[in-house]
């Protein structure tokens, strides 16, 4: 079987670059409630780039930090999308958006207590029992200073895959973009994460904002990946070894090639330390 | 504070039109939360309604977009689906009341949406009609596919529809008058055709679950010359029908 390397997300505009795409150790990434349609040419789509390349399921909706249990019809239909392509890996967010039957395209942050880890340890093991299932879940990039934070946020991942098994999707960009917002060092953060439990990396841009005299790194999707975040992903794999890593681009969407080169970029970071991973292993 | 008791209050915060005094940092924080928020609803209604972007422009559409997603939040993550009820609002949108025909561009733009992510079923092909007797065809039922809408429109708005998947619409001149909407789709994509009234009496007919037989006396009863087999292959060729066996 050939190692899943660095991926994409899937862009229906670059259906028929993606398709074509030979790189070894390629795969995409799509978000499920894109897919989560009776049927159509969204289908067709997702259907023919399952047939040829390795799928991750990337969920923005469950809303696990929500005080309520998620949506069992959600839940349903992430199911769907995930048997309906195979996907080799299941992911969601350390995050909240759905409120009182009313759901907000962001993902909010909440206060870190042992309350919200107990609900949030719920809300994971009740959506890995009904995907039958391991879920990654995706540290959030963070805007807030809060006060009432009683865990760290590495120790409360760290709490939620020994209570529930699940494992983690460590975006650099949002530890980059969270702890320039809210204090703390990204190394730090990447060293304390536990390695055993890191099933894909997340690399993505950002834009700075300034408001007043308050700058703060928005996690926007919408430009290159920066120098600073390679270099933490380097700091990261060296750490980890070769983990699928994917390149996610959401807004001002270049060519598919220029995505590619950034694919091809963090696929080649890995290699040195692939072959260390096996020289070790011999 | 307990994790439902936060959410309430952060709610509050992405809700309000104004954020309350707070120190800088947290109104700057909380300023990306809202903005974020605004923007994916703005931009989940400009995907679901593109007509009507390019009929008001980005600004004014925006103002609508903010208005509307006020008083309706997506009830689920899945945002093709959100704004169903737009159409409705622009309709009571005081600002749109020199735009009579919006608020039916907006329903058409909701049914290609409806028609695009439709659940997929073979289509009644063209060569049904050689393979039945004359007999057979009066009697059979035929259903819409799940991809097929039938709808009445006011204010020339499938005419402006129309004209507005040109790139570079140039003037348009119209006569506000009632119109009939068919939406389908086949392997080419979803289309939307104007049918002239009888035709529309005479899929409506069907729609409702009558034979062709019956459909087609409807339809003779308005214009005794009404051309069954002409209508019939516009129809089954448009994709209106999901596939069938008759007997």
């Amino acid at each position: 079987m050939t190692l899943l390397t660095a991926g994409l997300g899937f862009k229906p505009e670059h259906l028929t670059d993606a398709l074509n795409c030979s790189v070894s150790g390629m795969w995409y990434e799509v978000h499920a409630e894109n897919y989560m349609v009776a049927g159509g040419v969204r289908l067709n789509m997702l259907d023919a780039l399952a047939d040829r390349y390795p799928i991750s399921v990337h969920g923005v909706g469950l809303s696990l930090a929500s005080a309520d249990e998620p949506d069992r019809q959600h839940l349903h239909k992430l199911k769907q999308v995930v048997e309906r392509t195979e996907a080799f890996v299941v992911s969601e967010h350390l995050a909240w958006n759905r409120w009182q039957g009313a759901h907000f395209p962001d993902l909010l942050p909440f206060p870190r207590t042992s309350e919200s880890l107990n609900i949030i340890a719920r809300n994971i093991d009740i959506a890995q029992n009904a995907l039958q299932r391991k879920l990654l879940i995706e540290n959030p990039s963070l805007y807030l200073s809060l006060d009432t934070h009683g865990w760290s946020e590495t120790d409360f991942l760290k709490e939620l895959v020994k209570r529930t098994g699940c494992g983690l999707l460590v975006d650099v960009n949002n530890i980059y973009v969270s702890t320039h917002n809210v204090g703390g060092s990204a190394t730090d953060y990447l060293d304390q994460l536990p390695v055993d439990a890191i099933g894909e990396i997340h690399l993505a841009g950002h834009v700075r904002e300034k408001t007043d005299d308050i700058e703060l790194l928005v996690d926007n999707h919408g430009a290159a990946i920066c120098d600073d975040v390679w270099k933490l992903y380097q700091h990261l794999i060296n750490r980890t070894g070769a983990r699928p890593t994917l390149i996610e681009r959401d807004n001002a969407i270049p060519a598919f090639d220029e995505l590619l080169s950034e694919r091809n970029l963090a696929a080649a970071m890995m290699q040195p330390v692939e072959s260390e991973q096996r020289h070790v292993a011999c | 504070m307990s994790p439902a008791d936060f959410q309430d209050e952060f709610v509050s915060y992405l809700s309000s039109p104004q954020l309350p005094n707070m120190p800088t940092r947290t109104l700057a924080a909380l300023t990306i939360y809202r903005n974020t928020v605004a923007k994916g609803l703005i931009d989940a209604l400009a995907a679901n309604y593109p007509t009507v972007l390019k009929l008001v422009g980005n600004e004014w559409f925006e103002s609508a977009a903010i208005t509307f997603a006020h008083l309706h939040a997506p009830e689920t993550p899945i945002l093709a689906e959100y704004g169903e009820s737009f159409p409705a609002f622009l309709a009571e949108f005081p600002p749109a009341v020199d735009l009579p025909y919006l608020s039916d561009v907006a329903r058409i733009d909701r049914l290609w949406m409806e028609s695009y992510l439709a659940a997929d079923a073979a289509s009644l092909p063209a060569s049904i009609l050689q393979g039945l007797s004359g007999d057979q065809l009066m009697s059979a039922r035929l259903q819409l596919h799940p991809a097929t809408r039938l709808q009445s429109l006011k204010n020339s708005a499938v005419t402006i529809w129309l004209h507005n998947q040109i790139e570079k619409a140039g003037e348009l001149s119209v006569d506000n008058s009632d119109e009939d909407a068919l939406i389908t789709r086949t392997a080419n994509g979803v289309s939307v055709m104007i049918l002239c009234v009888i035709e529309y009496r005479f899929l409506l007919e069907i729609q409702k679950g009558a034979t062709l037989g019956e459909a087609a006396m409807t339809a003779l009863g308005i214009n005794p010359e009404f051309p069954l087999a002409a209508t019939l292959a516009k129809l089954i060729g448009a994709g209106c029908f999901v596939d069938a066996t008759f007997t």
